[in-house]
């Protein structure tokens, strides 16, 4: 059953992403076009600059709206099949919760990995065969010193594997705070957002302890957390009770607090 | 198959503001094969007692059994049930509708589905939203009455409607159970679907008023179930 309930939650947002992904490729597709212009006419360059730089713009405020957009399609979609009038329906199918909650889960994810796909697939659009241009090259250097601190420190693959576990977990988080919202009475949405910003606060405390253990301040002042072996331990044991406690809540809700009224 | 097809026990649900009491240690036995009455006003507990068969509700304290199940994927896969609200996606064509239903109940029968469909001039790929308030309705009916299902649970399938869709509804109910299904239908609009019930379940203030067969209520009281509904709840 969990196939059949994945069928069709990655189905319920497919064209509405793919249309997101279309946009997106075209913009990073006539951006990398028109700076290719740039490049061959340097005569025409100031009114071709000036499309370049609108179309630049226009692809970052995609990449914004996609990963925004990405995450509120997710959540409705969790929120509509489960928890409004759809509820009755996908409530009486022969599906255990579990079943329901991994299938919103993965597909979630799917969608908001894809989505990143995209963005780095249109920012190698952009970037492919122009990289000795000015322009281009000031985006990366940009786009490099802000992901530094990321791609810099640590064990890299370590790094990579709780990006992507944090990244599940995150989801899971919203999805118990929809969960949570749905046990009041009135304001579920109101209430769900105020869960999620309790269990935010919460979790942030944990986690904030947890890695100050592994806090060192070097001679010069500067705050250095020291990758070794036991901060890696209490990520992955810090993550572990995350996904216990938000999958398992959720689950628990589905099954034993149910309220569609 | 001698498992009565619902069983409650000492069934409390209540609700969490205003101290509201949905139902009241219920308990309530009913055999397969039949076609029961739940009847009562507005805010009796009916619909209630209908999501707690369907595990739309979590009872307070209590047990529930639907054909031997507690409730949860088994007794869900054995239970057709039609909301009194619209629960399909209005975005969706009903092929769509279908393939989802096929795809999820293994009882369901998509060419049963389809003839009904067909005799309603409605096309496997009208979008629900294109379609009246009534004909949405139908198109639910047709879904839910398509399944081979154990127990039909109706909530209020004729209120609302006009009379002539109220016949093709108690009609369509009647040509697609088999023998062996038993159907739960809820309703306020006892006149109307008296002539086919079996039994009768009459539920107040949460609490089950009575239980008795149709041919029971008119040998015993002498009345049509129209007429005790009348006395029992009269204001």
């Amino acid at each position: 059953m969990l196939g059949k309930l994945l069928k069709y939650d990655l189905k319920a947002n497919r064209n509405l992403f793919l249309l997101m992904y279309g946009v997106l490729l075209a913009i990073a597709l006539g951006t990398r076009m028109v700076i290719g212009s740039i490049v061959r006419d340097l005569e025409g360059y100031s009114g071709l600059g000036i499309m370049a730089a609108f179309l630049l713009m226009s692809f970052f405020m995609a990449v914004v709206v996609i990963s925004v957009l990405g995450y509120i399609l997710v959540i409705r979609r969790f929120y509509q099949h489960l928890f409004s009038g759809e509820g009755y329906l996908t409530f009486t199918l022969p599906v255990t919760a579990s079943q329901h909650f991994a299938s919103k889960v993965i597909s979630g994810m799917f969608w908001l990995f894809a989505s990143l796909l995209v963005q780095a697939a249109g920012l190698l659009i952009l970037a492919a065969g122009a990289l000795k241009h000015e322009i281009v090259k000031e985006v990366l250097g940009v786009m490099t010193e802000l992901y530094e601190p990321f791609f810099g420190s640590g064990d890299f693959v370590w790094q990579i594997i709780f990006a992507v576990f944090n990244s599940v977990i995150s989801l899971m988080m919203i999805y118990f705070a929809v969960c949570l919202g749905q046990m009041s009475r009135r304001r579920r949405v109101l209430s769900s957002v105020v869960w999620y910003f309790g269990l935010s606060f919460l979790f942030n405390m944990i986690a904030g302890a947890a890695t100050e253990m592994f806090i060192n301040v070097d001679i010069m002042g500067d705050v250095l957390v020291t990758y070794e072996i036991g901060y890696y331990v209490m990520n992955t044991v810090v993550m572990l009770l995350k996904a216990i406690v938000f999958a398992g809540g959720s689950i628990l809700i589905m099954q034993k607090k149910l309220n569609l009224e | 198959m001698n498992t009565p097809i619902l069983e409650c026990h000492n069934l409390t649900k209540c609700y969490d503001y205003a101290g509201k009491i949905g139902l009241k240690q219920v308990d309530l036995t009913l055999g397969r094969g039949k076609i029961i009455g739940l009847l009562g006003p507005n805010g009796s507990g009916k619909t209630t007692l209908i999501k707690l068969i369907n595990g739309l509700l979590t009872p307070q304290s209590g047990e529930l059994y639907v054909a031997g199940y507690r409730v949860g994927p088994l007794s869900k896969g054995v239970v057709s049930y039609l909301p009194e609200l619209t629960y399909l996606n209005m975005n969706q064509k009903v092929r769509h509708l279908f393939d989802y239903f096929e795809d999820f109940y293994r009882d369901f029968d998509r060419k049963r589905a389809e003839d009904m469909l067909g005799k309603l001039g409605i096309s496997t790929e009208e979008r629900l939203k294109t379609m009246s308030k009534g004909t949405k309705e139908k198109v639910q009916l047709i879904l839910v009455m398509s399944r081979d299902a154990e127990l039909y649970v109706l909530d209020e399938p004729i209120g609302g409607v006009d009379p002539a869709a109220r016949d093709y509804i108690l009609e369509t109910i009647l040509s697609n159970r088999n023998p062996r299904s038993s159907v739960i239908l809820s309703t306020h609009l006892i006149h109307d679907i008296e002539s086919v019930l079996d039994e009768v379940v009459m539920i107040k203030d949460g609490r089950i008023q009575l239980v008795s067969s149709v041919e029971e209520i008119k040998a015993r009281h002498g009345c049509s179930v129209d007429e005790l509904f009348r006395e029992v709840f009269r204001c």
